[in-house]
């Protein structure tokens, strides 16, 4: 009986068809692990930027609210003492009417 | 010697080989099955793992804004948690209060909170809300607490940051933002959107790593009011000025453009915070300006010296002989607050005489009397885009009896909204022509294009009426409205009110009124006031609703920058007197 005797390159051939297919499942796993990765990063930033759109929006109603009249008219009268000017404290310019 | 080592050799190199061909064979079943679940069955599989980490989620759209006519915001939606409790099966009794007991203090919840919470889950509900839509902090308290069970939900919150200003025009939302008032009531369909629906993918531990959507959501449309925040403001602060000094039961302001009918403020008092909606008291929740029926007494003289002028029944130059000071109408007595002797057709409304104003109507035909109230919009729904509308009381033509006639010509007999009379005001305002009133900016209701709004008087008759409005505020009951540099044309109003104790008309209790326009040679603004019951000495339309007219009118005119006029108006016409009123 003859030994058969596997030559270098048959060897190397089998060990680079091994590496491929595992560098390609590699890859595939890598690929997908990835993927799912990017999904939670993404989803956190999409999380951020609605959080922060929504403190935009509560800062834009919290702005309003300290810029009503009815608060604004109460500080103007009770914290800095103003009064409504009467009608001969008010003088017209020719400026005054809208165009 | 060499066999030996030949046999040795032999040996090894089969255990070499077979050892080969096992790991070879092991390693292609592992490859095969990575191939059989990643390659072959992978959409299989995928298919099985998204079934079993997804769900389908509904998008909540989000309801529309409403602004003011400049783009203030006055009602907008925002998203909040909710806090629900969903106890886990088994869990002793004893758990779930102490749980309980721990949100009580977080979550300021009172005792039937509690009570309604642990009947819920004594009933077994696998989902039992704890408190809705709470605030930034309270969500934060709770988080931190980490309770097991215990889970939040993402609604919407309207929020109206500023307060009660317009409280009865944009209504309130109920726990579900479903409009309850208002126009958030009106509008709901076109402000509440359309849902969405997403599918959520999560891993293992739950934690979402995509989340798709399967249906977009179309959020709510934004309304925009033809209401001016700066106007609206200075309208509450005065009404709520003429109801703190007058003891008023209530009152209601409307300020409108005439021209273009456009509301630009509607106050009602008692009010409220519609961020607290519902809830309210009932008297608060009651928008007065199209909600309240009232005998409008003599602000609907207005209508009778209209009529009376375009059907030509009487003239600027007839003369009323008002010397008994009283007229008997259908077995009642009508007096005038004093004898006013003779008086010419302008000075009859000049001093809003009861006794001239009846004799004017007595020379108009009754049928042709009805059809001009209707013709002012009188009897129905001006569809001013709010919900609730009266639609006032006016009796049609076949239930009129011999006093109908005569007393409603001086505002008796017939119940009216607020919002009618302004409409009214404006036709003669508009030298005319009848613009409906209207709440929204945009064209969404359905109305009469402007262009073919209908006339209801001619522009002669109008300008007549519109001079002896002015006359009546110069010399007549509206004095108190007069504001310098301004022609004012307008008509108080006191009427008795019915009281059903008694079985007619109270002496003491009065509905006051003032309605008008300035500048009255080209109006910017019409303005109708409505006192209930004020208080005191001092009662009368001239005396209590005027003075909120001339105050309204000079800070918005301020606002509006509309200058005084420089060179006042010469006087209208004939207001003289043709005997002493003194000495009938």
């Amino acid at each position: 009986m003859v030994r058969k005797k596997f030559s270098k390159k048959e060897i190397l051939a089998v060990a680079g068809g091994i590496l491929v297919i595992l560098a390609v499942l590699t890859f595939i796993i890598w690929h997908q692990t990835e993927t799912i990765n990017l999904g939670f990063k993404t989803r956190d930033l999409e999380e951020r930027i609605l959080k922060l759109n929504e403190d935009i929006q509560k800062l834009k109603v919290r702005q309003a609210t300290l810029r009503s009249l009815d608060r604004v008219e109460k500080i103007a009268r009770e914290r800095l003492n103003l009064e409504t000017a009467k009608s001969n404290q008010v003088i017209f310019d020719d400026k005054f009417k809208r165009p | 010697m060499f066999e030996i080592r030949d046999t040795q050799q032999r040996r090894i190199h089969k255990k070499t080989i077979l050892l080969t061909v096992i790991l070879l064979a092991w390693f292609l079943v592992i490859v095969g099955r990575l191939v059989d679940l990643q390659v072959i069955h992978h959409p299989e599989f995928r298919t099985e793992v998204l079934n079993q980490n997804s769900h389908t989620s509904e998008i909540i759209p989000r309801r529309g804004g409403i602004y003011d006519r400049n783009g203030t915001t006055l009602a907008v939606s925002l998203p909040v948690f909710s806090v629900a409790y969903v106890p886990f099966k088994g869990d002793p009794p004893k758990k779930h209060l102490a749980q309980i007991n721990l949100l009580q203090k977080v979550l300021s919840l009172a005792e039937r909170d509690i009570q309604r919470i642990l009947a819920r889950i004594e009933d077994k509900d696998t989902f039992v809300w704890i408190k809705r839509k709470i605030s930034d902090e309270e969500y934060e308290k709770v988080n931190r607490l980490n309770l097991a069970g215990i889970s939040f939900r993402e609604e919407n919150k309207r929020f109206y940051p500023l307060g009660q200003l317009a409280a009865h025009v944009l209504g309130g939302v109920g726990m579900d933002d479903k409009g309850l008032s208002g126009v958030e009531q009106k509008y709901d369909e076109l402000l509440k959107g359309v849902s969405g629906e997403s599918l959520i993918l999560q891993d293992a531990r739950k934690r979402k790593y995509q989340i798709e959507v399967l249906k977009e959501p179309q959020p709510g449309r934004d309304l925009i009011l033809t209401i001016d925040q700066t106007i609206q403001h200075i309208a509450e602060r005065e009404l709520r000025r003429a109801v703190d000094e007058t003891q008023a039961n209530w009152g209601t302001v409307v300020i409108s453009n005439p021209a273009s009918g456009e509301i630009l403020a509607m106050a009602s008092f008692p009010t409220y915070d519609p961020n607290i909606y519902p809830g309210v008291s009932r008297e608060a929740d009651i928008n007065r300006a199209v909600r309240y029926n009232f005998e409008p007494g003599s602000t609907f003289k207005i209508i009778t010296v209209s009529a009376a002028l375009e059907l030509g029944t009487s003239r600027l130059s007839d003369t009323f002989d008002c010397r008994e000071g009283k007229i008997r109408i259908g077995g009642w007595t009508v007096w005038d607050h004093e004898k006013l002797g003779i008086l010419t057709f302008p000075a009859v409304f000049i001093h809003s005489s009861n006794v001239g104003t009846i004799k004017i109507s007595q020379s108009i035909p009754q049928d042709r009397f009805y059809n001009a109230i209707q013709a002012f919009g009188f009897g129905k729904k001006t569809e001013v885009g709010l919900p609730g509308e009266e639609n006032g009381i006016f009796h049609s033509l076949t239930k009129w009896t011999k006093a109908s006639l005569p007393s409603i010509s001086i505002g008796y007999g017939i119940s009216v909204t607020a919002i009618q009379v302004l409409q009214a005001l404006n036709v003669i305002a508009n030298r005319g022509i009848l613009v409906p009133p209207r709440i929204i900016k945009e064209k969404l209701q359905a109305g009469v294009p402007a262009a073919q709004a209908p006339r209801v008087i001619s522009e002669q008759t109008a300008a007549e009426v519109t001079e002896i409005l002015e006359a009546a505020t110069e010399e007549g009951t509206g004095k108190e409205a007069l504001l310098e540099g301004f022609p004012i044309a307008g008509k108080t109003g006191t009427a008795q009110k019915l009281d059903p104790a008694l079985g007619g008309y109270s002496a003491r209790k009065h509905l006051s009124a003032f309605a008008g326009f300035v500048p009255a040679d080209k109006p910017v603004l019409s303005i109708v006031i409505i006192l209930d019951e004020p208080k005191g000495t001092l009662y009368y339309g001239g005396q209590v609703a005027a003075p909120v007219f001339r105050d309204i009118a000079r800070s918005v005119l301020l606002y509006l920058h509309e200058p005084p006029r420089v060179s006042p108006k010469p006087k209208p016409v004939i207001t003289a007197q043709l005997q002493d009123r003194r000495k009938p």
